[in-house]
């Protein structure tokens, strides 16, 4: 139950990260961390005391929920996509208003 | 229907794989393949009145459940129509940009996808794609501009679909499956409420509710977007949230929201007419015109009975002179190369058939007698008659609309000045098609609310002269408030709500909703 509050607590962080932070990078970073404490609390909360990994074994013993895995498996892939697409998007921010700072890029108008 | 998402994206794999010019022409032809898809699926429908199959054999409750019913069709023929348009204007600019056409066909199997999908996870991974291919088209120019629009659309739209995650976790941890179908066994308690009121924030970020797209994202992309992608964000994207909450309005107590959603569109729609009159750009104009009438299409569509059906109508409506002005604007902004109101001048002499569409499009937002428009919000008014307040706040909306058609209108008269390149070529046909179908819908859809949904729309004489004076109070107030450039409208222009401020607004925007809900 401990894992469920830590994660909790972590994505509170995350949330607090994408409201204070100043530069863009630091914002994909908070980003990733809510997502991927979000990812943690929901695998936490479906897999119970003494459960085992969802692989078929020839003996069939008590299993963790795969569905749930297999949701978390494309939130990941989904994750992946916009962080790597928003980083691109950084580097060509940079190009353009020489900085990565929210404040100075809102600043600017073209 | 897995035909219907799969014949798009294997079109746009096709164009992306050949690079060749003739391929990308021939590729627009998958859409009335497409449709002729659309009408077998509809005499499906027809039989049962819904028509649902689960990929792969699995069951029900883990596997992947697609379903289909009349309110699909609703949004299969804006996408339709928009996408039809669009892409055909795309041609005529971007002939031999195999890119721009890849992410434009696999936009549309998405959001296929997304009308047909029936679990709540689907829908998630759905939205998330089209936010994804959309970021795409909105940065597609790569100026520091449109990255910028596409930046701020991209991670708050993301940031928006973690609460909509946060809430799909509840439900799973309380019912054991993400299908709508079971859902309707929930007990309508205190912590599935929490569940929804988490999931409608998620889609009140993704629709532009009031307070979360304050000069944030939404406006921003409009603007960035090349021409025919704007088209596609204003008439269908925007949409998205909407199709989602009428999935759930199948399963959830009859009005529970509605109270909510009523005042959410009213403050959208007054707060989006503040924002519109206060640009100069031609596409800003028509970008916060989006969020004020979809501010008008989520008051109806929340209600229930002939309200709901007044809002899928306006829905209806919306998307296609919606669709029509935008691209209009594209074409006025590449004759003139200029995008400022007050720079664009005398278009009716120069370009008589652009201010014949664009005179179209303004009479059917307005609401003149007889247009599109006017059935919609005939009976939004109608269904609404008896709550004053309301009544008031539509009188004021439909004002608002008048006052910044009005503005938009400036490019009507005067001299033409500046360099106008008229030589060159744009193709006129998109515009004639949506024209035709926005003059059209009117009539038809008259017709068949009398005949399939016993709802009758009359003309009256008193309509024209309401009309008459919204125009007389709309320009009075025009000329002598909005055309002194005020200092509240300057604010309006010049404020900027950055990101992390954007957060903290979601934030409280999450609160709002919980303490409306319980």
């Amino acid at each position: 139950m401990i894992s469920v509050y830590l994660s909790l607590i972590l994505v509170l962080i995350g949330f607090y990260g994408l409201m204070t932070s100043e530069t863009v990078i630091k914002t994909v970073l908070s980003f990733n961390i809510v997502e991927a404490s979000l990812i943690v609390l929901f695998l936490n909360l479906v897999a119970l005391e003494g459960d085992n990994v969802p692989i078929y074994a020839k003996t069939l013993k008590k299993m963790v929920d795969p569905l749930p895995q297999a949701m978390m498996l494309t939130t990941i892939v989904i994750g992946a996509a916009i962080s790597a697409l928003v980083l691109m998007m950084s580097i060509k921010i940079f190009h353009y208003f020489g900085s990565l700072k929210w404040a100075e890029i809102l600043e600017r108008d073209i | 229907m897995i035909a219907l998402i799969l014949l798009p994206v294997f079109t746009a794999l096709f164009v992306f794989l050949l690079k060749n010019k003739k391929v990308i022409r021939l590729s627009l032809l998958s859409i009335p393949v497409e449709i002729y898809l659309i009408y077998q699926l509809f005499e499906k429908v027809n039989e049962t009145g819904f028509h649902k199959i689960i990929v792969g054999g699995w069951p029900e409750v883990v596997g992947i459940s697609l379903y289909a019913d009349y309110i699909s069709f609703v949004f299969l023929f804006i996408s339709v129509v928009a996408w039809l348009a669009s892409s055909y204007y795309s041609l005529s600019k971007r002939a031999d940009d195999y890119k721009f056409f890849f992410f434009l066909h696999f936009l549309r199997g998405t959001f296929y996808g997304l009308i047909f999908s029936n679990d709540l996870f689907n829908i998630f991974v759905f939205i998330e794609i089209i936010s994804v291919i959309s970021t795409m088209l909105i940065i597609y120019k790569k100026d520091g501009f449109s990255v910028r629009a596409g930046m701020y659309y991209l991670l708050f739209n993301s940031v928006g679909m973690f609460f909509y995650l946060a809430g799909v976790i509840i439900i799973y941890m309380r019912i054991g499956t993400v299908n709508l179908d079971y859902i309707v066994n929930l007990p309508f308690d205190a912590t599935t409420k929490a569940a929804f009121g988490l999931i409608v924030t998620a889609l009140g970020v993704k629709s532009a509710f009031f307070p979360v797209y304050t000069w944030t994202w939404l406006p921003r992309a409009h603007m960035a977007a090349p021409s025919g992608m704007s088209a596609l964000l204003s008439s269908v994207l925007v949409k998205s949230g909407f199709i989602v909450l009428v999935k759930l309005y199948r399963f959830l107590p009859e009005g529970i929201f509605f109270r909510y959603l009523l005042i959410m569109g009213l403050l959208k729609a007054i707060s989006g007419i503040m924002f519109a009159l206060s640009q100069k750009d031609i596409k800003g104009i028509l970008a916060f015109s989006t969020i004020s009438q979809s501010g008008l299409i989520l008051a109806a569509i929340s209600g229930v009975g002939d309200l709901h059906i007044a809002g899928l109508v306006h829905l209806i409506n919306h998307s296609l002179f919606k669709g029509l002005m935008f691209l209009t604007a594209g074409v006025i902004i590449k004759h003139y190369n200029v995008r400022e109101v007050k720079h664009i001048r005398g278009l009716l002499k120069k370009f008589p058939e652009l201010a014949f569409f664009l005179i179209l499009g303004g009479l059917s937002i307005t609401g003149f007698p007889l247009t599109n428009g006017f059935v919609s919000k005939h009976l939004i008014k109608y269904s609404l008659e008896s709550n004053r307040v309301v009544m008031y706040a539509l009188h004021l909306i439909n004002i608002g609309t008048i006052i910044y058609i009005l503005k938009l209108s400036q490019v009507l008269f005067g001299k033409a000045k500046g360099n106008i390149n008229e030589k060159m070529k744009v193709s006129r046909l998109p515009l004639i098609f949506l024209a035709g179908i926005t003059f059209l819908s009117g009539f038809v859809e008259m017709f068949i609310l009398k005949n399939y949904l016993d709802i009758i729309v009359k003309v009256h004489l008193s309509d024209f002269i309401t009309y008459f004076i919204y125009i007389a109070i709309g320009y009075l107030v025009h000329r002598y408030i909005i055309d002194r450039d005020i200092k509240v409208l300057q604010f309006l222009r010049k404020y900027q709500l950055g990101f992390r401020r954007a957060n903290i607004v979601l934030a409280l925007f999450l609160m709002l909703t919980m303490a409306f809900i319980y």
